[in-house]
């Protein structure tokens, strides 16, 4: 109803208030630098790597689309991930967690939180969505072992057999009406 | 025949000196690594280009719009590092600030 | 037996007339007495020949003594034998009418000989004679009368020739307007009161109703042709109606009110046909007026009371669809053709708006009317002010309020009013206000006629050089009176354009200062300017040493910045020292080049001229290339090669230019090619579906409505859910997706 109101309305700029509020040009500079980001990610082509807002009109709810990289155990699965943005974007890292369970040593099987660097200690501004996707399908095939979130999936690392069939049996696919 | 040019009213853009060789001359030109705006452009907070929203250059030659570096640098998640190589931000004396040459 | 009572039935029949003819007189007495007068009754009710009658003793045509015939008439009446002598009479009439028909043909062929109506007016004299001499008494009662009158009628009208109709016509028509020689303000149309009621008398008017109503339709048409073709200046249907009321209602009043015995009833018997004449004089005026509407439109707003004519018109008469394709018509035909100036266009598309808003103020014609003029133009209009004020579209008497958008139809405010019926589907309600909401609403958003407005004000400050610097101060305050309009964020990047000017300025001043140039360039900031078309153009010899100081002296100012030269934009004033003359003029970047190259060298191929600056299109180098040989500077000789006229030569082969010039394709010369938009949108389908395959990789399935809605994040998206569906099924043919129940997905 409030989307049906503000599209009816749209905002009438008079003179006094035409100047866009601090907090409103904020939110439009991060959206204008996320729909760059949409329009290069959609224009280059990285394998196996894939994301878009989830609702029209809102450019800070991402969902993300991984494919397993060929040559490692996650090779022929796909996981889906959220992402969401902060109003303070690029300064701080978006929020990232994996929706479909993904049995890795650095993601938590039930929550989907993820331990990687970049996205915590190590993210710097110059990091986009692409960057993000990259580091994440990379490190399905290299885990941190040392900081593990999973300590299970950790240990069945080195084997390899042992590995897949828990992998399998946490893992669903996206959709099964296919 | 002798040409005399009595008057030449010429149309030029100004670009920033970044010491890089410009690849694609007339293309879109790169862009500050933060905001992903054009150098020639302006940086989320600024309405003008140019000297109101100039650029600073690292000692490691990594080049941003000073406004989005300088915000960068007040990040407690910066560490005070250049966003592209994270090592230690020094600001190159070699162009901010320097006055006219007369 | 039969036959017996068959004779006693006669008989009495017989009986019965013997004793009425016989008036119970005695004996035969009163059967000779019957006799006697149907005799002189007969004699009397004869339609006999007018122009060649017995003359009796009394001093009348014979028989014709009426107070001698009246007792007979009387017994006739009274022996009940009346419809009987109306029944010979109207037989003789039959046998007698050949007389009157010989007296039609004579006139009529006086007539077909001279054209005079004249003889017409003489034949309706003769025609009444013979009407009146044969009617019947008045003691004959109006049975007898009126079945003599239409007999008479119906076998006048198979009598006249059907030259008469045409004759009669102009009769009429000379009848309706003053003769030549009176003056139209004593000219009384009463005068020939008594002629008219001699066409009714003869049924002329039920007759020939229909051509006197064409002889009023004409006259109206002829009168408001003459009177109101060319004369725009002031509203003529009042002016009309005076007229027709003065002139046109009493002619009227002897056809249509005829009969009427006081004011009041000619009056309501007016009303009818009244309404009729007054639709056609608004239809009259209305036609014209849309014949001339681009010439009206070309002279506002001199031509203000041809406009209110038409909005009034259009009222009563419906002729819209036919004042937009006439407009449209002549748009195309007069302005929307390759050699119009861009300038022109402009101002009948600012003059157009203007006029449509007075005639037809809710804005439909207008909508109709603008689209193909906005499809040819992909620059709007001159929507920032110019100088000269005509074509201004920033009123600054109009009350300057914020852009609104279109609002939810408000029912209860008093002055609503339903669209009209002829708006389409596309048609949305903006009320009116001002033109720049106007354009607005038939410019499909804001973003893009703002974008439009940068097109333009770029190419005008673009013409602003050194000499007329204040006119960037212009452009800012029209700038300033459009911020209130569209809200300071949209023309953010005017600002800069604006900016870009001042700085230049000071710019210019400061390295002026440090070292002389004859270079003042507009120095524009990238990104911020509507895309110029690229060049290739190099600047050769002075020109290259001009533009390498004037950088350098800028780099020194600001260190931190160099200079990138558009050189094929600008004009340069250049003086050119011949051995028997010296030539100065203005001209753009490439002529300057070239003709810079002939200081070295006087003869020169096309080809080379070609690539000694840079890379040009060759259309553009031999139109340069004109511009001297126009100036006597340059002479091609023979084909593609040029050489300098160090002395000057007769003008004697400007052909050669021509030739060029008409052996170029038009479209290089006007416009760009159209592949180029084609191409256009082949990459931003392009961009599209990357967008798609995005949206469906990651959200998996969606319906059509969520894809539309979901494209909005593509910058520029413009497509119809119609256009998109189309898109949709031809993926779907190429096997990149797949639809169920409505749902897309991508074909894994």
């Amino acid at each position: 109803m409030e989307q049906l109101t503000s599209s009816l309305a749209p905002p009438r700029s008079s003179p006094k208030s035409s100047a866009p509020s601090s907090t409103q040009q904020v939110a439009g500079s991060v959206a204008k630098r996320l729909s760059n980001e949409l329009m290069t990610l959609m224009m280059s082509s990285s394998p196996g790597i894939s994301a878009f807002p989830k609702h029209d009109g809102n450019l800070f709810e991402w969902v993300g689309t991984i494919e397993g990289p060929s040559e490692t155990i996650y090779a022929g699965l796909t996981f889906k991930i959220s992402i969401s943005f902060p109003s303070n974007y690029p300064y701080v890292a978006p929020t990232i967690k994996f929706d479909t369970p993904c049995y890795h040593p650095n993601v938590d099987i039930t929550g989907g939180a993820i331990c990687l660097d970049i996205l915590q200690d190590k993210w710097s501004a110059v990091y986009s969505v692409q960057t993000i996707l990259l580091s994440l399908q990379s490190l399905l095939g290299e885990p941190n072992n040392a900081s593990p979130l999973n300590p299970d999936a950790a240990t069945l690392w080195d084997k390899p057999s042992d590995f897949k069939t828990q992998l399998m049996k946490y893992y669903r696919p996206v959709s099964d009406s296919t | 025949m002798k040409v005399t040019v009595k008057q030449w009213h010429a149309v030029a853009q100004w670009r920033w000196d970044t010491g890089h060789p410009e690849h694609d001359d007339d293309g879109e030109g790169d862009v500050c690594g933060i905001c992903r705006v054009p150098y020639e452009g302006c940086c989320p907070s600024c309405k003008m280009p140019g000297d109101d929203c100039p650029l600073i250059w690292g000692e490691c030659t990594h080049v941003f719009h000073m406004h989005c570096l300088l915000k960068w640098i007040g990040t407690a998640a910066s560490k005070q590092q250049c966003p592209m190589d994270r090592k230690p931000w020094l600001t190159a004396e070699r162009k901010v600030g320097s006055a006219p040459v007369s | 037996m039969a036959t017996d009572a068959l004779r006693s039935q006669v008989a009495t029949k017989w009986q019965e007339s013997f004793h009425r003819l016989n008036s119970d007189a005695p004996g035969i007495s009163g059967l000779m007495n019957f006799s006697e007068a149907w005799a002189i009754s007969t004699q009397y009710l004869y339609p006999w020949d007018i122009n060649n009658a017995f003359v009796g003793a009394n001093g009348r045509p014979f028989g014709k003594d009426l107070d001698a015939a009246r007792p007979a008439f009387n017994l006739v009446n009274h022996s009940r034998r009346l419809p009987a002598l109306l029944e010979i009479f109207l037989d003789d009439m039959r046998q007698n009418f050949y007389l009157i028909e010989n007296e039609i043909n004579q006139y009529m062929e006086r007539y077909e000989a001279s054209q005079e109506t004249a003889e017409l007016e003489l034949l309706i004299a003769k025609l009444m004679e013979w009407y009146k001499s044969w009617a019947p008494p008045q003691e004959l009662g109006s049975t007898v009368f009126s079945s003599y009158t239409l007999n008479f009628q119906t076998r006048l009208f198979s009598a006249l020739p059907p030259s008469f109709a045409h004759g009669f016509k102009t009769l009429c028509a000379r009848l309706l307007s003053p003769p030549a020689d009176d003056l139209e303000e004593t000219w009384d149309p009463n005068i020939y009161a008594e002629l008219w009621k001699d066409f009714e008398v003869l049924g002329l008017i039920d007759r020939y109703e229909s051509i006197i109503a064409s002889v009023g339709y004409e006259f109206i048409e002829d009168h408001v042709l003459s009177r109101c073709t060319g004369e725009w200046g002031k509203p003529m249907l009042e002016e009309l109606r005076v007229w027709m009321s003065e002139k046109v209602v009493p002619w009227m009043l002897h056809v249509y009110a005829r009969g009427a015995s006081n004011a009041e009833e000619a009056r309501s018997m007016l009303q009818g046909v009244g309404s009729r004449f007054d639709f056609h004089i608004n239809k009259t005026l209305c036609d014209l007026r849309t014949r001339e509407i681009f010439d009206i439109i070309i002279d506002f707003p001199d031509s203000m009371g041809a406009l209110q004519d038409l909005r009034d018109c259009l009222q009563r008469v419906d002729q819209r669809s036919n004042l937009v394709k006439s407009l449209r018509k002549s748009n195309q035909k007069r302005l929307l053709h390759p050699g119009a100036d861009t300038k022109l266009i402009l101002q009948q598309y600012v003059a157009t708006i203007k006029c449509l808003r007075i005639v037809d103020p809710p804005g439909v014609l207008l909508f109709k009317v603008a689209d193909p003029i906005r499809r040819y133009l992909s620059i709007v209009a001159n929507l920032v002010g110019d100088d000269d004020g005509g074509d201004s579209l920033v009123d600054e008497n109009e009350p300057i309020q914020p852009l609104q958008q279109p609002e939810l139809e408000d029912y209860t405010d008093p002055s609503w009013e339903p669209e009209p019926v002829d708006a389409g589907p596309e048609f949305r309600t903006n009320k009116p206000s001002d033109i720049i909401s106007t354009l607005v609403s038939i410019y499909d958003s804001k973003d893009l006629f703002v974008k439009e407005l940068q097109v333009l004000l770029a190419q005008r400050l673009l013409l602003i050089t050194k000499e007329n610097s204040d006119r960037v101060e212009r452009e800012r305050k029209n700038v300033e009176i459009l911020k209130i309009r569209f809200g300071e964020a949209a023309l953010q990047v005017c600002e800069v354009m604006l900016k870009d000017m001042t700085d230049s300025k000071r710019i210019d001043g400061h390295v002026q200062s440090q070292k002389d140039s004859v270079v003042h360039p507009t120095i524009i900031s990238r990104h911020f300017w509507p895309s110029l078309e690229a060049s290739d153009l190099a600047m050769p010899g002075q020109f290259k040493t001009l533009q390498d100081e004037y950088a350098h002296e800028f780099s020194v100012f600001k260190p931190d910045k160099k200079l990138k030269w558009l050189p094929h934009l600008g004009t340069v004033q250049l003086e050119l020292e011949l051995e028997d003359r010296t030539v100065e003029v203005d001209v753009p970047p490439l002529e300057a080049a070239f003709i810079e190259l002939f200081a070295d060298q006087t003869v020169w191929i096309l080809d080379d001229l070609i690539s000694s600056v840079g890379s040009v299109d060759r259309s553009s180098a031999i139109k340069a290339l004109s511009t001297w040989v126009d100036h006597g500077v340059l002479k091609e000789d023979p084909e593609n090669t040029f050489r300098l006229l160090e002395r000057a030569e007769e003008p004697s082969e400007s052909t050669v230019r021509e030739r060029d010039l008409a052996a170029l394709p038009a479209s290089e010369m006007d416009a760009p090619p159209l592949s180029v938009t084609q191409q256009q949108q082949a990459d931003q389908m392009r961009v599209y579906w990357k967008f798609i395959e995005g949206m469906l990789t990651n959200l998996e399935k969606l319906p059509l409505d969520r894809i539309q809605s979901m494209l909005r994040f593509a910058p520029g998206y413009n497509q119809s859910i119609e256009q998109l569906s189309g898109f949709m099924e031809a993926a779907k043919r190429e096997g990149l997706v797949v639809v169920r129940d409505g749902i897309w997905r991508l074909n894994k």
